[in-house]
């Protein structure tokens, strides 16, 4: 019986080793797997660096210090700016802005172009020369991008923003100015700022990301949607002949009709060669005419019907809201 | 008879001694050891681990030539605070290398700006720089600007 005791200290002794190896074996096992999930977080935030790809294309819109930026996302994963900087070459100083002097989310998806506006505390038509750059979340940057208010301007440099393309035509960047011949005023200052719509012409450059031709039929127009409660209308903006001018509008005919190219390469990558088409206040094929359009923020969308081949398609593009004041 | 059984009794006796006591010993340092392997284990994965949370990048460097300064403008893009300790600066092609010790705390998503104020290094319009930060765990992000 004595002999029985010592078996079972023993036996308990040895238990409690065992169970002391397995408690360092589990904390050991998890403290290792605590390591692999940081690691992988680490390897993920890495890959994922590695993978964005964005450019600064262009800036415009230059009011005060309010600018709109053009970044277009070449990688593999959505982009969303952090920073904006500003370095000003004549005094050699730099700004930087963060989101809360964007307006909106800055956030650009994969393959996309998009409009980051940032209100900046520089009068920037002063004739200064700015360099923006852009940075990302994940720390990447892209730029510069130079301004300077003496060096020619594209009048009223917009994009789309691209939301919801679903079809082969794209609006690509495009310069979108209008003429007030009414009151002898030139646009843009700025772009979207429409005094009046009553004798304006929309100059929208399309790019065709189709691999084979389409033809613009004459039914397309552009819409001013939504609105505040000051103005909740729909406002129709039509298509006319691309020779038309601001004192004489021309009937767009499906017999001459605008063209969009397919791309060179021939593949749905790259995009045609783009092509401007003009959208007027007047229809002066049908005495259809746009009354003005009342104080508030509206939805632009391309409603576009095209043929490709003998197939008749439509299409309603929707790119970034406008102010009407 | 009786002095069989006493021998028996002690034998036994001494029989659970000796096994209580080389357990306990065992067991004694059984624990040690293993407490000692478990510490050290979580304090070098918790280093590894300290590590491989902290990331940053020097986004944007801006020169000042008359106060021969720098400012690199650094974002904190991992999961753990970051605690800048100094900064090697050297031109490109060559010449002084500076160090200088900095102690700059960057929390998580921030962006700070750091300045570097150099003695040895000369700036120079032109010139390519090779500026590198260094944290306190080791980490370190280095990127080549030129001066405007």
């Amino acid at each position: 019986m004595g002999k029985g005791v010592s078996t079972v200290i023993g036996t308990l002794i040895f238990v409690l080793v065992a169970l002391l190896v397995l408690t360092t074996v589990y904390i050991s096992f998890t403290t290792f797997n605590k390591y692999v999930e940081d690691s992988m977080i680490a390897s993920q935030r890495s890959m994922e660096r590695g993978r964005e790809r964005f450019s600064l294309d262009g800036i415009s819109n230059v009011v005060g210090g309010r600018v709109n930026l053009i970044i277009e996302n070449g990688g593999q994963v959505d982009v969303k700016i952090a920073t904006v900087y500003v370095y000003v070459e004549e005094n050699n100083t730099v700004k930087y802005y963060n989101q809360s002097f964007f307006d909106g989310e800055a956030y650009i998806p994969i393959g996309m172009k998009g409009v980051l506006t940032v209100n900046t505390s520089f009068n920037l038509s002063n004739g200064n020369t700015y360099y923006f750059y852009v940075a990302s979340e994940r720390g990447n940057v892209a730029g510069p991008q130079r301004y300077s208010s003496t060096q020619p301007q594209y009048p009223g440099w917009m994009t789309a923003s691209q939301v919801a393309y679903q079809g082969p035509l794209k609006m690509d960047y495009f310069y979108f100015y209008y003429t007030y011949y009414d009151r002898g005023v030139k646009g843009p200052y700025p772009a979207w700022n429409i005094t009046s719509t009553n004798n304006i012409i929309f100059y929208v450059k399309i790019r065709n990301f189709y691999n084979t031709s389409i033809v613009l039929l004459d039914l397309s127009f552009l819409q001013l949607a939504g609105g505040t409660a000051k103005a909740s209308h729909i406002y129709n903006f039509y298509i006319v002949n691309s020779t038309s001018t601001s004192n004489k509008l021309i009937p767009y005919s499906n017999s001459k009709p605008v063209v969009l190219q397919p791309n060179p390469q021939g593949d749905y990558a790259s995009g045609g060669p783009p092509v401007t088409v003009l959208f007027a206040a007047s229809d002066p094929g049908d005495d259809n005419f746009v009354t003005n359009v009342g104080e508030g923020g509206y939805s632009v969308f391309l409603v576009l019907f095209y043929r490709i081949g003998s197939v008749t398609y439509a299409q309603t593009i929707p790119f970034q809201g406008t102010n009407v004041s | 008879m009786s002095g069989k059984g006493v021998s028996s009794v002690v034998g036994t006796v001494l029989t659970i001694v000796m096994v209580l006591s080389l357990g306990a010993a065992a067991f004694v340092w059984a624990n040690a050891m293993l407490s000692s392997y478990v510490s050290s284990l979580e304090l070098s994965y918790q280093v590894y681990r300290n590590r491989l949370q902290e990331d940053f990048v020097i986004e944007f460097v801006h020169f000042n030539m008359s106060s021969n300064t720098m400012t690199a403008f650094v974002r904190n893009v991992g999961d753990r605070e970051v605690n800048i300790v100094s900064a090697y600066v050297t031109a490109v092609d060559g010449g002084a290398v500076e160090s200088v010790n900095l102690n700059v705390k960057v929390y998580v998503g921030q962006l700070k700006p750091v300045s570097i104020r150099l003695s040895n290094v000369k700036l120079a319009s032109g010139t390519e720089y090779r500026i590198s930060l260094v944290s306190a765990l080791g980490g370190r992000y280095t990127v080549v600007k030129e001066a405007p």
